[in-house]
Formats: structure tokens, C-alpha cells, sequence
């Protein structure tokens, strides 16, 4: 009893040194599995409260090219209402009232990013707004260019959101031409391109044909932008292409984001449940 | 011994606050998306009488708290543990005597042990660094990329600081 003792206090500097080691290789492994990062996160106070600080500072140095885009959204949304007023059938459907009964299953919160990385293998970014603001996890967020990622965490004021650019990151997606849809990944290599697999190889695929969200989950609508296509190829059992997907939206450069809340996830994902048991 | 912790403290939050603000948002794209790590000063300053107790704990939770900022899980708790661990070896192979005597004061120290000891430290804190973060044997050459390239650009900024802020012994 005593030699155990004795050894104990000899070498706890290095038995201390294990146990540490030990927890840090617990909390690295455990970060590296989609969905089961809980305790180490950026949407803590501490760090939450310093991106907040340096935001409030870059975010005047972009201000100009961000109010262009507004500008050329709202230039675009205007259109659509107009096309949408001409279309006198439509109109007699909004009017009715009818559309409650199809749409409006999404609603959007605006939020902005505090912090982003874009040049690791695991990409995330933290924005400004958290649980007080109604956000949730597994919700998508897009900017008026396209996909940029999924919540995966949130505190009460902040949220970690799974950029595209993470070796995790899985989204439904499909050619905007056709209604064959594949699984969009990232490689790790180049942080414009993403890659689109499992489309089949009967697929009419383009150079330059837009990719586009595919709806079959509860995170996107159908129809949100991702990119177009740069290339592609067959892989190896020659039935699938593989596609390279070049982003619409600049990742190494988003401000202002939405967050889409689907208001029947809940619901679907109730049912889902129900079915597998 | 008060006014050691006071510094150690004041350093310990600077260092954060600078890695989080400036060197996390410093890339060199034509290196390979090189980023520097001067925050592992800390760790390399640390006071060279202190227990080995705290020294570990102290430069875990430094770790911890940049793991925080970053989204990485351990990986910087677990590398500057490491090197917290290994520093005494590193500081008897690059100082040799004079540690072991007990008569290094990090004020006024020659050049050539300072850049041996902060090459190999960082060396090591690297690459248990990014092992960590990128975790996966199909990115190995891009592993080895960034540890050789970040380690040679926190080197720089670390000894450029010791440069800037040694006494002139003139």
C-alpha cells in the first residue's frame, strides 16, 4: 500500500499529464462526429462576445458592396411581384386565401456572422443570433446567393452554424433542368467547389447547368441556389457522376445570412419516427 | 513571485484575445492557407520555477479556451499540454547547463538557444496540432504541409516578439 502510494505522488506529474491528455483526445474525437459537439463550442459567451466586438468594426468595411446586393435583390423581388401580379389566376388564388393551405411553411430570420473559417477541413461559422431568437438546430441558412450551411448548435445568443465547406456537411440537392437529385459534399480542397454526388448517369448533365436545393428534407425549400456546374465525371462503377458544383456564393466573404425556420419539421419529423418504429 | 502571476495573467489574456482577433483571420494563401500560432508564447513563457502541477493545468485550460474560439474540440488543449509537458526536455537541449542550474532568466538569453527552443517547440505543438484538428490519415500531405509552413510562420512572429521586446544589452 505504501509503494502505491509512494508512486502515486512520484509520478503524478505524469499520471496529471495522461488524465489531461486523455480528456483533450475525448473532446477532439467527439468533436469530429456530426452532432455531438456539446460541450466545446464557439457560441459561448466568452468567444461570442469577442467576434461581436471585431464584427463591430470589419462589418463598416463591406457595407458598400453588401447594400449593392440588397440593392440588385430587391430589384429582382420586385420583378417576381410583378410576374407574379400579371398572372391573373394567381392572384385570384392568393386571394382566396388558399395559399395558407400550401405555402408558408417557411419562415426566415436575419442574422449576421460574426465569425468564419473557410480554409480548414472542418469549416463553421457563429452568428449573431441564438435560441432567444427562435433558432434551432438543423436549420438551413442561405444568403440571397445560395446555400452557406446548418445550424448544428445554438446558445441563447449565438448560434454554430456547419458551413458547406465541412467534410461533414450533407445536403440534398438537384439540377435545376431535370428532378435528378444527388447528395452534396465538400473534399476538403478548394473552398469555391463542392461536389454533387450520385447523380445517375442518365441525367442530362451541362457545363454551366444550376444546381439548386432538392426539397426532400425539412432544413431547405426546394429550389434555393447552390452553384453551377464546372465539370463532372463517371466514378468508378461507371453508373454515377460525380460533379464538381462551383458556389454562387462567395464563402470566404458572407455577412448577412437568413436562417429559414420550417414550421412543419416538427411534425414531419414526428411522423417519420412513427413510421420507423 | 506576485508580480510574475500579474504578468503571466495579463499575458495569458492578450495572447487570446490577439489570436482570436488577428492571427486566426491571417492566412497565407500562396503557403497553403499558412496560419500562425503566436499564442503558444504562453506556454514558452511560462515561469521556469513553476509546479509542474500548474504549469500543466494552467497551459490546458489555455488550450481549452482557444479550442473554445475555434470549434476544434481538444486539439489545442491537447497540443499545448504537450508542450507543456515536453518543455523542460526541450529547454535542457537547447540551453543545457544553464537550465540545469537554475540561472535562465528568459530576459537576457542567447540567440542561438532561443531560436532552438522555440523552433522545437512550436515544431511539436504543430504538429499535434493539426494531426488533432484535421484527424484523418487521406489528408496526410496536407497535414504535413501545414505543420511545416505554420510552424516556420509562428516561429517567425514569435521570435520577431522576443527580438522586439529583449533589452539591449548595450
Amino acid at each position: 500500500m505504501q509503494q502505491i502510494i509512494n508512486f502515486l505522488i512520484k509520478s503524478r506529474n505524469t499520471l496529471w499529464f495522461l488524465f489531461l491528455l486523455l480528456l483533450a483526445l475525448a473532446l477532439t474525437v467527439q468533436s469530429h462526429n456530426y452532432h455531438s459537439n456539446k460541450f466545446i463550442s464557439s457560441t459561448n459567451y466568452i468567444s461570442g462576445g469577442l467576434f461581436n466586438a471585431r464584427n463591430s468594426v470589419t462589418s463598416y468595411f463591406g457595407l458598400k458592396s453588401y447594400n449593392k446586393r440588397l440593392l440588385e435583390e430587391n430589384t429582382q423581388l420586385k420583378e417576381l411581384l410583378r410576374a407574379f401580379e400579371d398572372d391573373t389566376l394567381r392572384t385570384q388564388f392568393v386571394q382566396q386565401k388558399q395559399l395558407d393551405s400550401v405555402g408558408f411553411k417557411f419562415k426566415y430570420v436575419a442574422a449576421q456572422v460574426i465569425n468564419s473559417t473557410y480554409h480548414k477541413k472542418k469549416n463553421y461559422l457563429t452568428l449573431n443570433k441564438g435560441r432567444n431568437d427562435t433558432i434551432v438546430p438543423d436549420m438551413g441558412v442561405i444568403t440571397d446567393l445560395g446555400v452557406v450551411g446548418i445550424v448544428e448548435k445554438v446558445s441563447g445568443k449565438y448560434a454554430k452554424v456547419i458551413s458547406i465547406l465541412n467534410e461533414n456537411s450533407r445536403i440534398n440537392a438537384q439540377l435545376k433542368n431535370t428532378n435528378h437529385f444527388g447528395s452534396l459534399i465538400w473534399n476538403g480542397e478548394n473552398s469555391s467547389i463542392v461536389q454533387l454526388t450520385d447523380i445517375p448517369r442518365l441525367a442530362p448533365l451541362k457545363k454551366g447547368d444550376t444546381i439548386i436545393t432538392g426539397g426532400r428534407s425539412t432544413i431547405f425549400p426546394k429550389g434555393v441556389l447552390i452553384g453551377e456546374v464546372k465539370d463532372f465525371l463517371l466514378d468508378q462503377n461507371q453508373n454515377y457522376f460525380t460533379v464538381n458544383v462551383k458556389l454562387f456564393n462567395d464563402m470566404t466573404n458572407v455577412g448577412f445570412v437568413q436562417v429559414i425556420e420550417n414550421t412543419e419539421a416538427q411534425k414531419i419529423k414526428e411522423l417519420e419516427t412513427s413510421l420507423d418504429e | 513571485m506576485n508580480n510574475n502571476f500579474i504578468g503571466n495573467s495579463v499575458r495569458f489574456i492578450i495572447l487570446i484575445v490577439f489570436q482570436i482577433l488577428v492571427f486566426n483571420h491571417v492566412s497565407l494563401s500562396f503557403l497553403s492557407n499558412a496560419n500562425p500560432y503566436p499564442c503558444i508564447l504562453f506556454v514558452l513563457l511560462l515561469p521556469l520555477k513553476l509546479d509542474k502541477l500548474a504549469l500543466l493545468s494552467i497551459s490546458f485550460i489555455f488550450g481549452l479556451v482557444l479550442d473554445m474560439s475555434q470549434n476544434t474540440g481538444g486539439a489545442h488543449a491537447a497540443a499545448c499540454l504537450v508542450l507543456a509537458y515536453a518543455r523542460p526536455l526541450i529547454l535542457v537541449s537547447s540551453f543545457g547547463l544553464s537550465y540545469e542550474n537554475q540561472s535562465l532568466k528568459f530576459a537576457d538569453i542567447e540567440l542561438k538557444g532561443m531560436i532552438v527552443y522555440v523552433l522545437v517547440g512550436t515544431l511539436l505543438h504543430h504538429i499535434i496540432l493539426f494531426s488533432l484538428e484535421v484527424f484523418s490519415w487521406s489528408h496526410i500531405f496536407f497535414i504535413i504541409k501545414q505543420i511545416v509552413f505554420s510552424a516556420l510562420f509562428t516561429s517567425i512572429c514569435v521570435l520577431l516578439f522576443f527580438g522586439l521586446t529583449q533589452k539591449n544589452k548595450s
